[in-house]
């Protein structure tokens, strides 16, 4: 029989330890046999709060002192015990969930390809980014240096090497050039100008991808200036991508640019495939439905701006963010592995391509748009189609910093529990 | 296509002596439009050669006289817009 302190995984082992006294309750979740005896010995056990039993598996959430813990591990019939921690998505999740993967193993990583984000700026110390920012222009007056965090967490998204992680947050497109225009102040905000500055500074510098992760809040028709410039842009053959906006899931919550007809407008779905619940929804105020596409912008890891603290930050290089503005950046970067593949490609070609290859999740098109992208539908085609080598389920990421044997902790949980 | 939405139109007229920050669309050439326009006391800030538009900041009397120009295609409020991430 296994000895009772192997079944306290090493996380929940070191919060054992540095409890600050023998009273502090620890969330954990309990793995135990079949029996079912032990669900009813820990309902009513000293230290113990009993959270939820799981339908699906032989799993249990409870709050336990340390002491608890310990006599928990004894009893033969539990099978491991986990700390309940906050669970995130990575770009190494999120990535491989729309099938980027299958494209990469074409060759594909948008060499060449120049992706302008149109943001807060960046850090451009992040080794994420070396020798790949070709240029970078701030309107703010604050200097392109990211102090909000999050340009850097969506260029990141869109082209970070993953040089910081050993590849392992990894960008949609993670070897294309970044141009950085830094339209928002540190704050997060801006003015409508000040963007469609940025988008013309893009153009100028021969941007053939624009990320937008940002706009204005209420509904929009758009025959506004900022819509009309980005549908300028589009017509010069750039390609944009917008956010679709975090006032959902009211309807009629499309703002500017992401209401112009031609950009192609960016929602947001969870790691479950649901839309999230902020991910703005259509029609627009002229009744057309948006948006058109959805991406992963649940909890995503990406690149963290150097003494920032966006999101949840999970160390000095990378911080958890959601949003529109997170699936966005995905678009841009797919846009530019579509270009690299073909690049005559026409950003209406790019636009319909992504929509029709996308995968219905069966919720209404105001709030999915056609669905979910997948990578490989939208690019296979340009490059022939070849049968991709099998890729690997993408798996579902330990918690930040955290390193833990056996099924992994609460993302193992999860997966069992999908099953 | 109207020239300037209803609810700005209102506002410039019931406040004409505040200053407003406009985004305007011309017909004409660009440098002759911001000439003119700084010629006329107004206050241009940007160029938008993308769409031939103007950004520029004026009381809300100088805006309603733009309104009966005929170059001028439309008058819009600059608005905020923000980050969406959190």
């Amino acid at each position: 029989m296994e000895p009772p302190e192997n079944k306290i995984v090493k996380t929940l082992m070191r919060s054992i330890e540095r409890a600050p006294d023998e009273h502090t309750q620890i969330p954990v979740i309990l793995h135990y046999s079949v029996s079912q005896r032990v669900m009813r010995y820990t309902e009513y056990m000293p230290g113990v709060r009993f959270g939820r039993r799981y339908r699906l598996g032989p799993f249990s959430q409870l709050d336990a002192t340390p002491e608890a813990i310990r006599i928990l591990a004894a009893n033969p019939d539990v099978v491991r015990i986990y700390q309940d921690m906050p669970v995130h998505v990575f770009v190494d999740y999120s990535v491989p969930h729309i099938r980027v993967p299958y494209v990469w193993q074409q060759h594909l990583y948008g060499d060449g390809v120049r992706i302008a984000i149109v943001d807060t700026g960046i850090d451009q110390s992040h080794p994420d980014f070396q020798g790949r920012i070709l240029n970078t222009h701030d309107i703010t007056g604050e200097t392109v240096q990211d102090g909000c965090g999050h340009g850097t967490h969506c260029a990141g998204i869109a082209a970070g090497s993953g040089a910081a992680s050993k590849g392992k947050y990894r960008g949609v497109a993670p070897r294309a050039s970044l141009l950085i225009a830094k339209v928002l102040r540190n704050d997060g905000s801006g003015m409508m100008s000040d963007v469609m500055e940025g988008v013309e500074w893009a153009v100028d510098q021969g941007a053939q991808v624009i990320s937008l992760s940002l706009g204005e809040a209420c509904s929009s028709d758009g025959n506004d200036p900022l819509s009309e410039l980005c549908e300028a842009a589009i017509q010069r053959g750039v390609v944009i991508v917008s956010a679709a906006g975090n006032e959902g899931p009211m309807s009629y919550s499309i703002g500017s640019p992401a209401a112009a007809p031609s950009i192609i407008t960016v929602g947001a779905s969870s790691d479950l495939d649901r839309i999230a619940e902020f991910s703005s929804r259509g029609p627009t105020a002229d009744g057309r439905v948006k948006p058109d596409i959805t991406f992963p912008g649940v909890d995503i890891i990406s690149a963290r701006a150097q003494g920032t603290s966006m999101g949840t930050p999970v160390n000095a290089y990378y911080t958890s963010a959601s949003g529109t503005s997170m699936a966005t950046p995905h678009a841009a970067g797919l846009c530019a592995l579509m270009l690299q593949a073909s690049p005559t490609l026409k950003p209406s070609e790019i636009k319909e391509r992504l929509m029709s290859s996308a995968r219905d999740l069966s919720f209404a098109p105001n709030a999915q748009g056609k669905g979910l992208v997948d990578a490989w539908a939208a690019v296979g085609p340009l490059v022939g189609n070849p049968t991709p080598s099998p890729m690997p389920e993408p798996e579902l990421p330990e918690p930040p910093g955290e390193a833990v044997p056996g099924m992994g902790c609460i993302p193992g949980l999860i997966k069992y529990l999908l099953k | 296509m109207t020239k300037i939405a209803a609810d700005l139109r209102q506002a410039l007229r019931t406040n004409p002596d505040d200053s407003y920050d406009l985004i305007i669309r011309v017909e004409g050439d660009l440098a002759e439009r911001t000439a003119d326009l700084r010629a006329a006391g107004i206050d241009v800030k940007r160029q938008f050669k993308l769409t031939n538009s103007l950004q520029i900041r004026c009381s809300g009397a100088e805006a309603l006289r733009l309104t009966r120009a005929g170059w001028l295609v439309r008058v819009d409020s600059n608005k905020p817009v923000r980050a969406f991430g959190r």
